[in-house]
């Protein structure tokens, strides 16, 4: 008992030195960031919805239906964000845009698709030139467009400026796939990981940016906490602590004769099928990345 | 019947904690003699009969206390070859509890409390202790299997030897305990005993702790301690062979030679415990203090310690993934 208490004392604080540090870096900025410098693009709202219309869409073809993505963040969620993501960008020097969209015309029906995607985004950057520093200067955009009729949603994370760098492609995906991992279920809390996941990767953290989703952690605590309670619960009587030698004279038996006489030797053999692996690969240079959720 | 204390007339008990005969009066020690009565079923100091188990040979008085040993349940044919003092005295037998309890977490809280003084009985467990001698003549074949890869091929190596074996063990003071009322599984998980402190049998360790006569005989127990052996005997064929994948066409012929028998009376500590109207034995070796018995479980304890460590791990994992998503 006296080692449980223990046990669970310094759990405790190490848990709650955890949460404490890793509050404590949501702080931390990247040194003198001057105030924004644009007189191009000076619309202050950083989540923008892109919706297609239904009847042109149905023109296309009559089957396709529409998602309602405007109804994805509930109004507070979005002032929430919004507020999120200025504070994120006044750490960093950098605008970060969260489009929405529900175009079929994104949809992905290859890879290649990415590139329309791509394309969008850079244009529509080249043509509102938003951006901390100047315009077309430092902006991050992530773009998803929720599935328009295909149950395959589709989002591309593009840096402009001069944190692109910052943001190579294994570092875009990986904030890609932890936004996709409970986008469906929490978008709100999604888009907010991944304007902290961009401001963290820019601040120069986020070297290991392993991400979880907390009903993971719930399972893993609740599954150890119950096969601990289960060993407890069936510890024996009590430990057997006599062996062979315990009621033996000497303790040692006397081996009055060993003897190991080798009789027979055979060999066989059998051809091993192997099997060679498939190649793979590819994968373009393009400046953003995209995912599916 | 009863050791007196030759000076003040008390009682006299053994002490596990000076290994003597102490006054339980006036604390001398060594200076007892015997009070008989007639009738050994009478108590030598108040004159009440004695109410007792069919097997008990030494008791306490239920009038007026005084530590009764039952003669003829200590006399031939019951009389008792060996005896192992108790080394292990009440008050270090609830501290070896307390200890106990404080290692186990779902063990009920009141698992020690105020009155286990009255509910630890010392008992000196009547044990037939039996020596045999053992041949082993073992044959077998056995197999060793090598495989190895060369190319797209797999090679597999089949040696086959001839073993053969023979051993002598000279097994001595292996253990059984011939008391009905004490389990026998608890028995044997509570052994062993160093049998180095075992002396020949004296009335004077029975004074202050109950004790039983045998309620079996060498021969009804034998084969008990019989099947015990057995997986010795296995054990130490096994302990001789090695480097072998598996045995194949096992020829073995043990042959176990009783030797000798003595009645020996071994030292345990009896807590009886009780828990939502159930009663639950503890026992302690009254040599070494190990502890076995099963213990109770409380409801409410696993429920809000298996809450509290969910909790705890819950809190320690999603700030550990808080701490490594800023990182
Ligand atoms: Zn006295
Ligand atoms: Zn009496």
């Amino acid at each position: 008992m006296a080692k449980f208490r223990k046990f669970i004392i310094i759990m405790l604080i190490i848990g709650a030195v955890f949460w404490g540090i890793s509050i404590a870096l949501r702080g931390v900025s990247v040194g003198t960031v001057s105030d924004r410098n644009n007189d191009v693009y000076t619309d202050e709202s950083r989540i923008l919805f892109i919706e297609a219309d239904a009847d042109e869409v149905r023109s296309i073809n009559p089957e396709y239906q529409l998602r309602d993505v405007s109804t994805l963040l509930s109004a507070t969620e979005k002032e929430e964000l919004q507020t999120y993501i200025e504070k994120c960008e006044a750490k960093i020097g950098c605008d970060i845009f969260l489009i929405i969209g529900n175009s079929p015309y994104f949809t992905k029906t290859n890879d290649n698709d990415f590139d329309k995607q791509a394309t969008w985004i850079e244009n529509w950057v080249k043509e509102n030139k938003p951006g901390w520093d100047q315009p077309d200067g430092n902006v991050v955009v992530y773009f998803d467009n929720w599935s328009a009729y295909s149950g395959d949603s589709h989002c591309y994370l593009y840096p402009f400026g001069k944190y692109a760098d910052k943001l190579p492609a294994h570092e875009r995906e990986s904030i890609i796939d932890s936004v996709n991992e409970d986008v469906n279920d929490d978008p709100a809390g999604a888009y907010k990981r991944m304007a902290r996941k961009v401001t963290l990767k820019m601040i120069g953290m986020g070297m290991i940016g392993a991400y979880w989703p907390i009903g993971i952690s719930i399972a893993i605590a609740l599954i150890i906490a119950i096969i601990f309670m289960i060993v407890q619960l069936c510890v024996n009587a009590g430990k057997v602590t006599v062996d062979k030698a315990t009621y033996v004279k000497g303790g040692k038996a006397k081996v009055k004769l060993s003897h190991d006489t080798f009789i027979s030797k055979h060999t066989t053999s059998r051809h091993i099928e192997r099997s060679s692996g498939g190649g793979g690969g590819g994968g373009g240079g393009h400046g953003g990345s995209g995912g599916s959720h | 019947m009863v050791y007196k204390c030759k000076g003040c007339g008390g009682n006299v008990v053994y002490s596990p904690k000076v290994g003597r005969m102490v006054c339980e009066s006036c604390g001398t020690e060594d200076n007892e003699e015997i009070l008989k009565t007639e009738d050994a079923f009478k108590c030598p100091s108040c004159g009440s009969s004695i109410e007792v188990g069919e097997y008990d040979s030494s008791c306490k008085c239920e009038a007026c206390g005084a530590p009764i040993i039952l003669d003829p349940r200590i006399e031939y044919p019951y009389g008792p070859d060996l005896a192992l003092p108790f080394m292990v005295d009440k008050y270090d037998a609830i501290e070896a509890l307390r200890a106990y309890a404080k290692d186990k977490l779902f063990i009920p809280g009141n698992f020690i409390n105020a009155h286990m003084e009255d509910k630890l009985e010392g008992i000196y467990v009547p044990f037939w202790l039996y020596d045999f001698d053992t041949d082993v003549h073992y044959n077998a074949i056995g197999v060793k299997i090598r495989t190895w890869t060369s190319g797209d091929t797999e090679y597999t190596e089949t040696s086959k030897y001839a073993v053969a074996r023979e051993l002598e063990i000279d097994y001595s003071g292996y253990p059984a305990d011939a008391s009905i009322k004490m389990p026998d599984d608890m028995m044997d998980l509570v052994e062993p005993y160093d049998y180095g402190r075992m002396g020949k049998f004296d009335s004077r360790l029975l004074s202050g702790f109950s004790a039983e006569r045998y309620n079996f005989d060498p021969n009804q127990l034998e084969p008990r301690v019989k099947a015990r052996m057995a997986k010795d005997t296995d054990a130490w064929i096994n302990s001789t062979i090695s480097g072998y994948n598996h045995m194949e066409g096992v020829q073995k012929h043990v042959n176990d030679q009783r030797k000798a028998t003595n009645f020996a009376l071994l030292p345990v500590w009896d807590y009886k415990y009780h828990y939502k109207g159930k009663e639950y034995h503890f026992y302690l070796n009254g040599q070494s203090g190990k502890i076995v018995g099963k213990s109770p479980v409380s409801p409410s304890r696993v429920v809000g310690l298996t809450a509290t460590l969910f909790a705890t791990l819950a809190i320690f994992i999603q700030g550990l993934e808080q701490l490594l998503e800023m990182l």
